[in-house]
C-alpha cells in the first residue's frame, strides 16, 4: 500500500538518537526492532528491476558518433532508484575552409546519472536527478575547438578546452484517479564547462583571450497528458530554458496518439522553440506502429525539422546557418515476457543554408550531410 | 504551414486538457491507453528513435530530450 510519507519507526529513531547521546534505550530499541519487522522489508523488496543496454550511431562520411549506455532502474515500496552509465566516441574528418589545416580526430565523453523518486500516495510521485558528464557533448563542439586548437595554440594563454557539466532536476507527477491522465511539473539546473571560443586580446596582438567558458541553464516544464477517447491520447509540454547570456527560450509540444484498430497505431508530434531576437524552429512528425504479432512490432516515422539559424553577430562567429532537415525511420521491436529488443536504421538529412563571410570559416562543417541514424536496444525487466 | 499545424495542434489540445481527469475509464480502455505503442516517455528497447540527432537540431525537444539547453558550441 501506498502512501506511508516517511517510515514512522525510523524517524523516531532518528530523533531519538541524539538525545540518548548515542546510545539506545528501550523505547529507542523497540522502534528499531518495529522498523526491522515491519517497514524495512517493504522498503528493501524490490518490486522491480530493469535494466537497458542501448547502443546508438550517427554515421556520415567524415563524422561518426557512437553512444553506449547501460540503465539501471528499480523499484522497492514507495521508492525507485535509478543509475545510467553512458560511453560516447565523437570522430571528425576535420576539413576546414580556411587558414587551419586538415587532420582526423576521435574524442571519448563520459556520462552517468543517479535519480531517486518516492510516491507520496497513490497519484504523486517527485523524482530527484543528478547528472554529469566528462568531455565533448557534440562533434560540433569538438569541429569548432579544433579550429581554435589550430588557431590559437602558439599563445602562451591558450589552454586545451576540457568540457564538462553537471545537473540536477526535481520532478513532480501527479496522476488523475482515471490512471491515464497526468500531469507533471519539472524544474533543472544545469552548469556547463564548455569549450570556448578564443580571440586576440584587443590592442594586446601577442595575448590571446578566452571567451567566457561557463554556461548556467535554468530550466522548468509542464506537461499534461491526458486520453481524449478511449483510443486518442495527447500530450502537452511548455518548457521555459535561460541560458547565460541568452535570452528566454520558449519551447512547445504537442504529442498525439491514435490507435484506431488494435493491431494499429498513428503518432504525431507537432513542436516549436522561441527565443528572441530571431530564433524560432518547428518540427513535426509522423509515426505508424503495426502489431504483427503479440511479440513483434514494426515501427514507420518520418520527421521534418527547420530553423532560422542560431542567433549570431555581424561579427566572425561559430554560429549554425538556417537548417532544414528530415529523417525517415524503420524500427522492429521484439518483447518476449521479460525481453524486449529494439533495432532501428534511419536516413537523415541536412540542408543548412550557405554559410555567410562572418562564418566561412566553418562552411564544412556546414555543409548538407546524409547520415545513417542507427539504434539497437535491449531491455530485460524481472 | 508548420507554424499553422502548430497553433491548431494546441488550439485542439486545450479542448482536450479540460476533459483531464474528468471521466472514468474502463479497464480495458486504461490497459490500451497505456500500452507501450500508447505512451509518450519511452526508454530503452521502447524508445524507437535515434537520440543523437539532437545534436543537430538545437531547437527540438522531444520527452527524452530537452533541445537546446546547455548548447555547448555557442560561446560566440
Amino acid at each position: 500500500m501506498k502512501g506511508t510519507l516517511l517510515p514512522t519507526s525510523l524517524l523516531s529513531v532518528l530523533v531519538m538518537l541524539p538525545a540518548s547521546g548515542g546510545s539506545l534505550d528501550s523505547d529507542t530499541l523497540e522502534a528499531v526492532e518495529a522498523f526491522a519487522e515491519e517497514e524495512a522489508p517493504r522498503f528493501l523488496e524490490l518490486s522491480s528491476q530493469r535494466i537497458d543496454f542501448e547502443a546508438d550511431a550517427l554515421i556520415s562520411d567524415d563524422i561518426r558518433v557512437q553512444r553506449y549506455s547501460a540503465a539501471y532502474e528499480a523499484e522497492a515500496g514507495d521508492l525507485t532508484f535509478g543509475a545510467s552509465f553512458g560511453y560516447l566516441t565523437h570522430f571528425i574528418d576535420y576539413n576546414p575552409n580556411g587558414t587551419t589545416n586538415p587532420l582526423t580526430r576521435t574524442e571519448e565523453t563520459f556520462q552517468g546519472s543517479l535519480s531517486l523518486g518516492y510516491a507520496w500516495n497513490d497519484s504523486l510521485t517527485s523524482s530527484i536527478s543528478l547528472s554529469g558528464y566528462e568531455g565533448f557533448t557534440d562533434y560540433r563542439s569538438l569541429w569548432i575547438s579544433e579550429f581554435f586548437r589550430q588557431s590559437f595554440e602558439l599563445f602562451p594563454q591558450y589552454e586545451e578546452a576540457d568540457p564538462y557539466g553537471f545537473a540536477i532536476s526535481f520532478g513532480n507527477s501527479w496522476e488523475f484517479a482515471n490512471g491515464v491522465d497526468r500531469i507533471s511539473l519539472d524544474l533543472g539546473y544545469s552548469r556547463d564547462r564548455i569549450a570556448p571560443g578564443w580571440e586576440i586580446g584587443g590592442l594586446r596582438f601577442n595575448e590571446a583571450e578566452s571567451t567566457d567558458d561557463i554556461l548556467e541553464t535554468f530550466s522548468g516544464s509542464l506537461t499534461v497528458e491526458n486520453y481524449v477517447t478511449s483510443t486518442i491520447k495527447t500530450q502537452q509540454t511548455v518548457r521555459l530554458s535561460q541560458v547565460t547570456d541568452r535570452e528566454l527560450r520558449t519551447q512547445l509540444r504537442t504529442n498525439w496518439a491514435w490507435a484506431p484498430l488494435d493491431s494499429w497505431t498513428l503518432r504525431a508530434e507537432l513542436g516549436a522553440t522561441f527565443e528572441p531576437t530571431d530564433f524560432e524552429s518547428y518540427f513535426g512528425g509522423l509515426n505508424l506502429v503495426y502489431q504483427i504479432t503479440p511479440q513483434l512490432s514494426f515501427d514507420l516515422g518520418y520527421r521534418l525539422y527547420t530553423d532560422s539559424g542560431e542567433i549570431t553577430t555581424s561579427n566572425f562567429n561559430t554560429a549554425a546557418p538556417a537548417l532544414d532537415s528530415n529523417e525517415i525511420s524503420a524500427s522492429l521491436l521484439w518483447t518476449n515476457g521479460t525481453h524486449s529488443l529494439r533495432g532501428t536504421v534511419g536516413f537523415y538529412q541536412t540542408d543548412f543554408e550557405p554559410s555567410g563571410v562572418e562564418n566561412i570559416e566553418f562552411a564544412n562543417l556546414y555543409r548538407d550531410r546524409d547520415f545513417f541514424a542507427l539504434r539497437g536496444a535491449y531491455s530485460l525487466t524481472f | 504551414m508548420m507554424r499553422f499545424l502548430l497553433r491548431l495542434g494546441f488550439l485542439i489540445s486545450l479542448f482536450a486538457i479540460t476533459s483531464c481527469g474528468s471521466r472514468q475509464l474502463s479497464i480495458v480502455d486504461k490497459v490500451s491507453l497505456n500500452s507501450a505503442a500508447m505512451t509518450f516517455t519511452h526508454q530503452g528497447a521502447a524508445l524507437a528513435e535515434c537520440g543523437l540527432v539532437s545534436q543537430i537540431e538545437r531547437g527540438r525537444s522531444s520527452a527524452t530530450n530537452a533541445g537546446g539547453s546547455g548548447c555547448a558550441a555557442c560561446a560566440q
